[in-house]
């Protein structure tokens, strides 16, 4: 074909006219196509049915095995390492496990005589029916609060009876050594994680967002990591590893608060009938102290990659020793409002708010830090002071994202970023990624100030 | 040149004005239509478009930051619900390719399966069937081990599924009966569904089925939810109905490449101010108020003026009466699909195609974690990569004509992959340089838009025109029956659209997206999902080296149809016989 014949056939029209008799409408063949093929028998009609169905029956079984297989995750994944021993690398919640021990190879087994690891739920002591609002004092909001925990623990009693009844086994001859980043991801169910003497090596990103987890409790023969009251650190307590996402409910049973508790805001309609403000402010103020409060050890020299993330801290007590606080360290706390920095010349290992009464503190980060990681303080627009100081030498990029924003033309979370350092020692000294200044009109672009050579507050 | 400027000018209105209400000899469409097309295919559009906000899938906004649901929950209800899909799917292509007019006893029939399958959906979702098991049984404990999912769970996304598949067939058979001869066999839809559906966006936003505790309870009811808003449909059915809107392909390519492509504008305007909207919202893409009045705000405004237009765009399909169509018996509507070579190689393309399934919207992730846009910076640089499109569009009808369709498509892959493989080497090389690598994306992602829309335009083209040979082949387009295809490929694409899903769990990717804020995680979910989809592309490029239909053939296609159509209805008119929604071109 030429050329020009080639150009013709990809024109859009084409002038050819054909002439089709009246009685071959629906049998008229065009050269090159295949012949219509209207209200005629197909040949070998059945057996073209038959195979037609077999194929798709046998197509579709074969994808639903395959594809369920594949979906079927077994409640516990291990590998084994090179040296013989096992890393744990994926657990997949059937939806009633809420506490692992991480030591040996571990499989979960249905027994049939009744035997299960699933605890008993205890019903709070509350009254039947629903007190009177308005309430006045905390213990009439603590009865309230009771009420609402006993009708949860009671539907959570109903669901329980169709969970099957299980047991986690132990395999001795595997021990397990490392766990794996991702190895806990996503989890709603898990609340206690015991880690033991085996583990030597725990991913810094191994529990991620696990929202109901409580504690994570080592052994204390394990050579490499421990444990404060249910926060994972290294041994040597100069690494602050994981912060157990839901760890409020532990201190929430610990100090006697049936649920969790916001603070008051006089838009919220439905708390307005439940509580006044003035009556709830001294409440709220002691439960944000006691429950909201974290002092961290006083030998802390890191803060780990994700190790705050999602936590319901309100404020944070950091050591004057603290050098680096990586990447997502403080990511997403929507509460966190004040950071301190502590001065002490005891060792301070206690990390209840009992720890800092009393302490030598000032606003914001120590002096001494000296690497802010990417998205640190990201996601947090309850900040409202930030004060870097001059030993800082690196800030990752988007350091201080989204923790400030415009309300009514007001700058609202991180106002301003004060530095320590003039603005030529900063660009000369400090490595910074972009976007480190937080912006607060995301329309227009417009960033916080920063005040350079600031003293702090 | 002033002067041939003002002669073409004054050509133009008087060609315009002449034409008006009555199309020039050998057209088939008015210049009033062109207009009504300019006003309400954009409503339409932009309507079909906002409600792209709203899918129950991971990229949601609503799901990722309200419902959070595991990502590979998502594949396991597909699953649970394939089985009866195929089921449904039989009795729906019947219906459709029928345009709804069954005998009266099966229509009877069908009736009743549908109510039954409604009846019994129901009872899963208001009783708990996992009740009736022992809860140690392995078939329970299996269920319990879905990711996401609880055996309760699992059979109220079964009954969600009967109810929704019962739900639509009703519908189907009922509304298409009942307006298809009105309305046409595209547009009907809108009349049916505009209502209901306005109200199930309003609820989408309002009812917090995101605060339910619980995630396999949150499952499910999120899944009930998103099927009752699936049951109503508000698609871009005026489009549609504009690719038939004249048997001349020249006209529609016309219509196509201007008053369609225009109408797009209003689309374009939104897509600037829904970003700017969502700027001034204090928690942007992550603010339940988008949900809230945003979304429904701007699809109630579009689909009111979709609504006023809809009545004056028509739809000129070179067919029978309606009371002489041919009709398609459900075996002949299976085996009529299967013997055109056309839909094959489609199927083929779009088997391959899978393989990326599953794979994050990469310009979800450029946009919002790497360059972390809100607003009007977010809408102007989505603005900037969706208008490299636009002058290649405008060129299509030169395009199509100097080019064939296997030239288009083979060109269209190709550039497909080389693109994927820019982005993978802006990611790679320069990752640590956010401004950087976000900008060499930009440059890539501007170029692949600006080589898409041709060849985009023409596979919708390449598609109605498979459609027309379907009927000459068939008697009828069989536009559903044609989803036996999908039942071929849908258990395999099921399978391989896990391959991505399972390799972003293994690098920390769940319900939460949080974690491509970490750039050693994101580099690894967007990397290697890219490769993947270039593999793909280049295979891609192989079906289609069988394509051989081209405009010779086509036209004496369009000459069969309309003959067939001239003559049913002589014969009917002759007879004395009632007729309508017939049209001889």
């Amino acid at each position: 074909m030429s050329k020009k014949e080639k150009k013709l056939n990809n024109a859009l029209t084409d002038d050819t006219v054909i002439e089709i008799p009246e009685d071959e409408i629906y049998t008229y063949h065009i050269e090159g196509l295949a012949p219509p093929h209207i209200n005629k028998p197909y040949k070998h009609y059945t057996l073209k049915k038959a195979l037609f169905i077999i194929v798709i029956v046998v197509a579709i079984s074969l994808s639903m095995y395959f594809s369920l297989s594949i979906l079927r995750t077994d409640t516990f994944t291990f590998a084994e390492i090179s040296d013989g021993n096992y890393q744990f690398t994926k657990f997949s919640n059937p939806g009633y496990i809420d506490e692992l021990t991480i030591n040996w190879v571990l499989d979960v087994e249905y027994p049939e005589n009744g035997e299960t690891d699933a605890k008993e739920i205890t019903v709070t002591d509350a009254p039947d029916s629903l007190p009177a609002v308005p309430v006045k004092t905390k213990e009439e909001f603590i009865e309230y609060n009771k009420y609402l925990l006993k009708q949860e623990q009671l539907a959570a009693i109903e669901k329980a009876k169709l969970y099957p009844d299980y047991k986690v086994t132990e395999d001795t001859s595997k021990p397990v050594t490392s766990v794996k980043e991702y190895a806990i991801n996503g989890d709603g169910y898990i609340k206690t994680i015991y880690i033991g003497e085996n583990v030597l090596e725990i991913d810094g990103k191994a529990f991620y967002s696990c929202w109901a987890l409580q504690r994570i409790i080592v052994d204390e023969n394990n050579p490499n990591y421990c444990d404060i009251d249910g926060v994972l650190y290294t041994k040597d307590k100069k690494t602050v590893v994981c912060y157990p996402c839901d760890r409020d409910q532990y201190l929430r049973e610990k100090y006697g608060y049936p649920k969790e508790m916001w603070e008051w805001v006089p838009q919220d309609g439905a708390r307005k009938d439940i509580f006044s403000a003035e009556d709830y402010a001294p409440i709220w103020e002691e439960y944000r102290e006691k429950v909201m409060t974290y002092v961290i050890p006083s030998t802390v020299e890191t803060v780990g990659e994700l190790c705050f993330n999602y936590s319901n801290l309100a404020t944070v007590y950091l050591p004057e020793g603290l050098k680096r606080i990586e990447n997502l360290g403080f990511f997403e706390m929507p509460n966190v409002r004040d950071f301190f920095t502590y001065i002490t010349e005891n060792a301070i290992e206690d990390t209840s708010y009992e720890a800092a009464e009393g302490l030598k503190t000032y606003l914001s980060f120590p002096e001494g830090l000296e690497h802010i990681g990417t998205d640190a303080f990201s996601f947090n627009p309850a900040m409202n002071y930030v004060y870097i100081p001059s030993s800082v030498k690196y800030i990752g990029h988007h350091a201080f994202w989204k923790s400030c924003y415009e309300e009514n033309g007001e700058i609202k979370g991180i106002p301003e970023l004060n530095i320590a350092l003039s603005k030529e020692d900063f660009k000369e000294n400090v490595e910074t990624g972009d976007q480190w200044v937080p912006i607060y009109n995301h329309n227009l672009l417009k960033k916080i100030p920063v005040n350079y050579g600031a003293e702090r507050k | 040149m002033a002067k041939v400027n003002k002669e073409t000018f004054s050509k133009f209105f008087t060609e315009v004005k002449t034409h008006w209400k009555t199309p020039a000899e050998g057209k088939y469409v008015p210049y009033k239509e062109y207009l009504n097309i300019f006003f309400s295919v954009g409503a339409n559009y932009t309507a079909s478009k906002v409600l792209e906000y709203i899918y129950f899938a991971t990229g949601c906004f609503l799901i990722m930051h309200h419902y959070k649901l595991p990502y590979l929950t998502f594949s396991i209800i597909s699953i649970i619900n394939m089985p009866l899909g195929y089921v449904t799917a039989l009795i729906w292509w019947f219906v459709c390719d029928n345009l709804g007019f069954l005998p009266g006893k099966t229509e009877k029939k069908l009736y009743t399966v549908y109510v039954s399958m409604i009846a019994f959906g129901l009872a899963l979702i208001f009783f708990d069937a996992s009740t009736l098991f022992d809860p140690n049984s392995k078939f329970i404990i299996f269920l319990n081990s879905l990711e996401g999912m609880s055996a309760t769970a699992c059979f109220k996304v079964f009954g969600t599924h009967f109810l929704y598949s019962g739900w639509v067939g009703a519908r189907n058979i009922f509304w298409r009966k009942k307006l298809i001869p009105k309305f046409g066999r595209y547009k009907y839809s809108l009349y049916s569904d505009v209502i209901p559906k306005c109200i199930v966006v309003i609820l989408i936003g309002w009812l917090p089925l995101y605060e339910i505790a619980d995630v396999s309870t949150r499952v499910w009811a999120a899944n009930l939810l998103f099927a009752i808003y699936g049951v109503f449909g508000f698609g871009n059915v005026l489009e549609t109905t504009t690719q038939s809107i004249s048997p001349d392909p020249t006209e529609r390519i016309l219509v196509r490449t201007y008053p369609v492509k225009l109408s797009h504008f209003l689309q374009t305007i939104m897509t600037i101010i829904i970003p700017a909207l969502v700027g001034t919202l204090k928690d942007g893409w992550a603010d339940i108020n988008f949900f809230r009045w945003v979304i429904p705000g701007t699809f109630i405004a579009c689909a009111v003026l979709t609504m006023i237009g809809a009545s004056t765009i028509k739809e000129r399909i070179p067919q029978p009466p309606l009371e002489k169509k041919v009709n398609i018996k459900f075996w002949d509507g299976m085996f009529g699909v299967l013997h055109n070579k056309y839909r094959w190689i489609n199927t083929m393309v779009g088997l391959i195609d899978s393989l990326g399934n599953g794979m994050l919207a990469f310009t979800s992730i450029l946009y919002l974690y790497t360059f972390r846009l809100d607003g009007l910076p977010y809408s102007i640089l989505t603005l900037l990569v969706s208008f490299a499109g636009t002058p290649p569009d405008l060129l299509t009808p030169y395009f199509l004509k100097r080019f064939s369709y296997k030239q288009i498509m083979i060109f269209y892959q190709l550039t497909r992959a080389f693109g994927n493989l820019g982005l993978v080497a802006a990611i790679w090389f320069c990752g640590e340089n956010l401004m950087l690598c976000g900008t060499l994306c930009i440059v890539v992602m501007f170029l692949m838009e600006m080589t898409k829309t041709v060849p985009t335009s023409a596979g919708h083209d390449m598609n109605v025109k498979i459609n027309d040979y379907q009927m000459y082949l068939s008697g009828e387009r069989l536009e559903s029956f044609s989803g036996i295809f999908g039942w071929f490929t849908g258990p395999i694409t099921s399978f391989v659209g896990l391959i991505i899903p399972l390799m972003l769990l293994s690098y920390g990717f769940n319900s939460n997206w949080d974690i491509l804020f970490l750039d050693e995680a994101r580099l690894k979910i967007v990397v290697i999902p890219l490769l993947i989809d270039v593999v793909g592309f280049f295979l891609m490029t192989i079906p289609f080296i069988f394509w051989d239909y081209d405009a010779n053939k086509q036209n004496k296609v369009m000459q069969v149809l309309k003959r067939r159509a001239e003559v049913t209805e002589k014969r009917a008119l002759e007879a004395g016989e009632k007729i309508s929604g017939g049209y001889k071109g």
